[in-house]
């Protein structure tokens, strides 16, 4: 697809072939596509020409590029203490934020804690109700006076051995000696 | 101009200066009392509550506690309208208006008391009044949910929460827990900040207190206790149950008893734990410790006969007789001296051993020195020291003329009833910590029989609740009972010799006596009604606080016993 052009070669000054142009990454070595002569308009020299307008646009591309990167450095030279200032700054916001969150987490655990303590005391409340339900006497008096349960009498009483009734021993305990 | 504005300059020039340099001199200089100004400024002091420990049964149920309660103070000085706050309370506290008034009155005064120990719900109408110069104070204060169960045994506490009798006041230091405060930093409204590994909803509690008592067990002999009171017409009654191989204390109950909650009601001299503090002559009780100074002494065997004299022995010029007069036996072997509780034979007994081998055997039985039992207040007893004439050391082998603490007596019994070794009675099971339990292990003193000889004085015990022995109403069916009857007479508080028809009948016995797990006392003092001896007072309650103590265990009943007929294994 690509030949040698001597003449264009010549021209242009290149030692190079039309293959070599294509592959030819530094843009700044090859040469502007319309400084090239007529003699080149041809089917290969139209075909190089395309490739040169292409190189062209990349050239040109890479020339905003670099401003718009010096623009950017000579602008972000010129914030550099705008920044800092700005990054200290927030700095500070951010621990002042902190303590802040800090102090506002203590005062919830503080009202937490406030809360538990009135849990602890509700359920030693509980506790002591449980324990004037279930004292003795108490139970004794519901079983008699509610329940009407009398006491057992020792004929009442079943012994067990081993998950069985002991006959023997509950017939024992049914018999007074006296 | 120029030169007054130099002037004018110069002249705050140095006054800042100054202000600067002074502010440096005090920054940098150190100085305690700027600093303490300084520091009351942003810090703030904690209060820690540390609240008294439970007690607690062997079981684990709640016998004492403690619950947070409100205090209410008023600062009469900011009080405006003293006259509406007092209307206002008055009906909220049901304290009369003249009173609150009269409280408030004096604007001088910064602090008085209102009401103390008020409850959450009365704290919260208060404050819903929205009266100015009154606050709270949180205030602890010990409940006990059960009454006078064990009262008198538990003690009470006072106001501030510092024990005062019982094992409240033996066991304060394990109980309770300093109040802890800590300093922390505070914002402008005095709120303190939290900071890390500061929680202020940990709270100290003092040590739980497990017993070795067993609620039910208790809750039956107290109900026993009072109905012997009650039926008898007693003027007081004590029980004891204790676990045969260690002396741990199961069950403790007296009449009259105290509710703790209210111990200001109950009188001076039965708020105290009279089953230690107080001592009484044992009576027929003591002759069991008489045989086993023989038996230490290899001086008689069981079966060795004893000439009784018919009921009439003179020692010099005193006569020692049975109890009752139709007791005329000519003679006895030493197990029915036991078991009819012959006082001749006794005496004949302790004459043979002599005074320095008796003595010494009540010593060595824990008669006459403190158990060392952990519970406050115990009396040592009175064992007299030597020389004893024959009368005394006659008097003193059936139990008179000397004194004895209820708990002694019952764990000399135990000593016998476990193989020969007395034990160091205990009340306390565990003190419970967050982070460690201590537990108490029985203690044993010392052996003051051989397990041959043990044995021998539980056979001999048995017989007394056997055919014709004194302790028949003992006995509990299905089960071999072993135990002494006891029916002593009262000493003259105000002189000597003892009080007329006045008694103390007693029972102190173990169960099963082939391997005993229980010793139960029971005494009751000066029953005026119905009967006064230890075999029909003393010894049915015995039967059935035993009978209940083996049921409750699960043991298994081990005799077929007939109706009328003895015993057949």
């Amino acid at each position: 697809m690509w030949a040698d052009c001597a003449s264009c070669v010549s021209q242009s000054g290149h030692q190079r072939s039309a293959r070599d142009l294509a592959t030819a990454t530094d843009l700044r070595d090859l040469p502007d596509p319309h400084d090239l002569p007529d003699s080149c308009v041809s089917e290969e020299r139209g075909e190089a020409l395309g490739f040169f307008q292409h190189v062209s646009v990349r050239q040109s591309l890479f020339k905003a590029s670099t401003s718009i990167s010096q623009s950017l450095y000579l602008i972000g030279k010129s914030l550099r203490p705008t920044l800092s200032i700005l990054v200290v700054l927030s700095g500070f916001l951010g621990l002042a934020i902190l303590r802040t969150e800090e102090r506002r987490i203590g005062y919830e655990i503080l009202d937490l804690g406030k809360e538990q303590n009135l849990f602890i005391e509700e359920r030693k409340r509980k506790v002591i109700q449980i324990a004037k339900l279930t004292r003795p006497q108490h139970v004794e008096n519901v079983a008699q006076a509610r329940s009407l349960l009398r006491k057992v009498t020792e004929a009442q009483v079943i012994h067990l051995q081993d998950g069985r009734v002991d006959k023997k021993a509950s017939q024992a305990s049914h018999r007074r000696l006296d | 101009m120029r030169s007054r504005i130099i002037l004018l300059f110069s002249g705050l020039a140095i006054f800042w200066s100054v202000a600067i340099l002074r502010a440096g001199f005090l920054q940098l200089t150190p100085n305690d009392k700027l600093q303490s100004l300084a520091s009351r400024q942003y810090k703030t002091t904690v209060a820690l509550q540390a609240r008294r420990g439970a007690i607690l049964d062997r079981y684990g149920k709640d016998l004492a506690l403690s619950e947070t309660t409100f205090s209410l103070f008023a600062d009469p000085s900011v009080i405006q309208k003293k006259r509406v706050l007092a209307r206002k309370l008055s009906k909220e506290l049901n304290i009369s208006f003249d009173t609150i008034l009269d409280r408030v009155s004096d604007s001088e005064k910064r602090f008085v008391w209102i009401q103390r120990q008020m409850s959450l719900e009365q704290r919260n109408r208060i404050q819903d009044l929205g009266l100015k110069g009154l606050g709270f104070i949180e205030e602890a204060k010990r409940v006990y949910p059960n009454e006078s169960l064990l009262g008198n045994v538990i003690g009470f506490v006072g106001r501030e929460g510092q024990g005062l009798e019982g094992l409240e006041l033996s066991q304060n230091d394990q109980l309770t827990k300093n109040r802890r405060t800590l300093s922390v930093r505070r914002d402008a409204r005095g709120r303190p900040l939290v900071v890390a590994d500061q929680l202020f909803t940990e709270i100290d509690e003092g040590a739980d207190l497990q017993l070795t008592i067993d609620m039910d067990l208790q809750h039956l002999l107290e109900n026993e206790i009072r109905g012997a009171v009650h039926d008898f017409v007693a003027d007081q009654a004590f029980g004891i149950v204790l676990e045969a191989k260690t002396s741990a204390i199961l069950a403790v109950a007296m009449s009259p008893g105290m509710d703790p909650n209210h111990p200001h009601k109950t009188a001076a001299e039965h708020r105290r734990n009279r089953i230690v503090t107080d001592v009484f002559e044992p009576g027929s009780t003591m002759k069991t410790f008489a045989i086993a100074a023989a038996l230490r002494e290899n001086q008689v065997t069981p079966n060795k006969k004893y000439n009784t004299e018919n009921g009439k022995f003179q020692i010099g010029r005193r006569i020692i007789r049975e109890a009752e007069v139709k007791h005329q036996w000519p003679e006895l072997t030493v197990s029915e001296i036991l078991a009819l509780s012959s006082n001749i034979g006794t005496s004949k007994i302790a004459l043979e051993v002599g005074a320095e081998k008796l003595r010494r055997t009540f010593l060595d039985f824990g008669f006459g020195a403190k158990s060392g039992v952990d519970m406050p207040g115990e009396a040592r007893g009175v064992v007299h020291n030597l020389p004893w004439n024959p009368h005394l050391l006659a008097n003193i082998s059936f139990g008179q003329g000397i004194s004895v603490n209820f708990l002694q007596l019952a764990n000399a019994y135990a000593a016998i009833a476990n193989g020969g070794v007395l034990h160091q009675p205990f009340v306390v099971l565990a003190h419970k910590e967050t982070d460690r339990v201590e537990i108490a292990r029985p203690k044993p003193i010392r052996r003051v029989l051989t397990t041959e000889q043990a044995s021998q004085m539980r056979m001999m015990l048995v017989g007394v609740t056997g055919a014709g022995g004194t302790g028949g109403n003992a006995r509990v069916p299905g089960f071999l009972v072993g135990g002494k009857t006891g029916t002593a007479q009262k000493p003259n508080p105000l002189g000597k010799g003892y009080l007329p028809n006045a008694y103390i009948s007693s029972f102190v016995g173990f169960i099963p006596a082939e391997n005993p797990e229980y010793v139960i006392l029971i005494a009751v003092d000066h029953p005026k009604e119905r009967s006064y001896y230890g075999s029909s007072v003393a010894a049915p309650i015995f039967s059935r606080v035993a009978s209940y103590a083996v049921r409750r265990q699960g043991l298994s009943p081990m005799l077929i016993s007939m109706q009328g007929e003895g015993s057949v294994k």
